[in-house]
């Protein structure tokens, strides 16, 4: 995953709708709408067979800003996720770089945010290592 | 007993329909938000995600609320919705070892590599109840997590993967490698497109083990544990955590990460065969959605169970494992007792009656005529 898209798929609405009003929404085509699927979900067990895990609920969304196409797959029914991640994809596949770094100065604060979550719970989660001691009879 | 469908009660049949939504809003307690559930309630989450075989964890905890907290109806709803969806492809697949880690123990070895990790956990608690929960106010929420971030200052994160503890019995050349996978291990089956025919390739087998009811597999694996097999599991090791999704980008053919789902892996070491060769571990797997150690524990040892060459026992029994395990199906069948049998019902009564009669007049010292 992108970071574009882990922080996109990660904000709130009024966050969502302050990026949307960042874009040249005028300029970017829609080539294929946000539209809902499943995904089947492939594992591979110890001894290198796939099996069919399960089915997960995708949307996807594919946009073209100024010749360069933008594909997005976000998990679950997110319709506003897709479009804005496969928006953002196609936005910075082109050379407008005045607008690329308006949408990474915009996403950057919230990466941070999202990174110092992520570090403190693996902190939380490594004071649970343990080491057991065998308990000797007698 | 044939069933022979019936027509009319419709008022009535909306009535409860009214009624069962009724059960729910009688109380005086606010309504229950769909994110309360899935961010409080996760466990219930993660098993309707891993019983309805969907992970969508918003839908899965809407139809938690809608059920009433019955997991089994919440996901035959998670099923009947998945079934208005096209199918838009297959990830790449994943290995265990891609899970990001929050929790990984093993009880075959004391000294891991990478060391155990208990993770968040009941295990040591004492199931008492905690009474502290009835006043479970936003202050003592706030409390609680600053004391729970006390003292971190010098502790290194936790590595996001970690390697596999069989990876020791394999360095040694003590696990058997072969599972007797009779298709290869290229083909997949999907049991979503075809019929689980016998005997299953192991990627069926595992498919369905994954989808599977949880109290249905830990009984036919408890029966194994108990005495009726010969299994004994040692937990070579538990992970939870989150496995990363990836497909083939669309555009650019390079694997695409579209996100993460949360699982729980199993691996179970069994007691050693010497049918071929020098003596050796043997192993079952379990994987499936979200947290849900004992269905991850019951599918390996059933996995393990099912190799047995010459099955003695049901959970060696693939066929009898397999056919039995998955909730909405026995859900549907045990449903289906409920509705009208009147016609054949009555047929049955009358057949009883006769014999009955019969009886009567063909058993000496029976009848009006003996009774006087």
């Amino acid at each position: 995953m992108s970071d574009h898209q882990s922080v996109i798929m990660a904000m709130e609405r009024e966050s969502l709708a302050a990026l949307s009003e960042l874009l040249p929404n005028e300029e970017i085509r829609m080539i294929r709408p946000p539209q809902t699927g499943l995904l089947m979900m492939v594992a591979k067990d110890p001894f290198a067979t796939d099996f069919c895990l399960g089915e997960i609920l995708v949307t996807e969304a594919e946009t073209e800003y100024r010749g360069h196409r933008g594909y997005a797959m976000v998990m679950g029914d997110e319709p506003e996720k897709a479009t804005l991640t496969a928006a953002v994809a196609a936005i910075f596949q082109g050379n407008n770089d005045v607008l690329k770094t308006r949408i990474g100065q915009f996403l950057a604060p919230l990466a941070s945010s999202l990174s110092q979550k992520a570090e403190w719970e693996r902190r939380l989660l490594s004071k649970t290592q343990v080491n057991f001691e065998t308990m000797v009879k007698g | 007993m044939g069933y022979v469908a019936v027509k009319g009660g419709e008022e009535a049949i909306a009535q409860a329909g009214k009624l069962l939504t009724y059960q729910r809003l009688k109380g005086a307690s606010d309504p229950l938000e769909v994110r309360q559930i899935q961010e409080q309630l996760y466990l219930a989450v993660d098993r309707v995600m891993s019983e309805g075989s969907l992970y969508a964890p918003d839908l899965a905890a809407l139809a938690f609320k809608q059920a009433a907290g019955d997991t089994l109806e919440a996901a035959f709803m998670l099923r009947a919705y998945r079934a208005t969806q096209p199918r838009v492809g297959y990830s790449l697949p994943h290995k265990g070892e891609e899970i990001r880690i929050i929790r990984r123990i093993s009880a075959a070895f004391k000294d891991i590599p990478g060391g155990q990790v208990l993770g968040p956990t009941s295990d040591y608690t004492l199931r008492l109840l905690d009474f502290e929960l009835l006043e479970d106010t936003p202050r003592q929420r706030q409390a609680f997590l600053q004391a729970l971030g006390r003292d971190l200052a010098g502790t290194r994160p936790l590595p996001l993967t970690f390697p596999k503890v069989i990876d020791i019995l394999r360095k040694e050349g003590l696990l058997a490698e072969a599972l007797g996978n009779e298709e290869g291990r290229e083909k997949i089956f999907d049991i979503t497109r075809q019929s689980l025919t016998f005997p299953a390739s192991r990627s069926a087998a595992l498919q369905t083990m994954a989808r599977s009811e949880t109290g249905g597999l830990l009984l036919l694996a408890y029966t194994n544990m108990r005495g009726y097999g010969d299994i004994h599991p040692t937990v070579g090791e538990l992970r939870v955590g989150y496995l990363p999704v990836r497909i083939e980008h669309p555009q650019t053919g390079a694997p695409y990460t579209i996100g993460e789902v949360k699982v729980t892996e199993a691996e179970v070491i069994a007691r050693f065969t010497a049918a071929e060769g020098s003596p050796k571990f043997t192993l079952g797997y379990g994987l499936c959605f979200g947290h849900n150690e004992i269905k991850a524990i019951a599918m390996a040892v059933l996995d393990r169970a099912m190799q047995a060459p010459e099955p003695r026992m049901p959970s060696e029994d693939q066929e009898f494992v397999l056919s039995h395990l998955d909730g909405i199906e026995s859900l549907g069948f045990g449903s289906h007792w409920k509705l009208p049998h009147y016609v054949t019902f009555q047929s049955d009564l009358d057949r009883l009656r006769r014999a009955q009669e019969a009886g009567k007049k063909t058993k000496p010292g029976s009848g009006k005529d003996n009774a006087t």
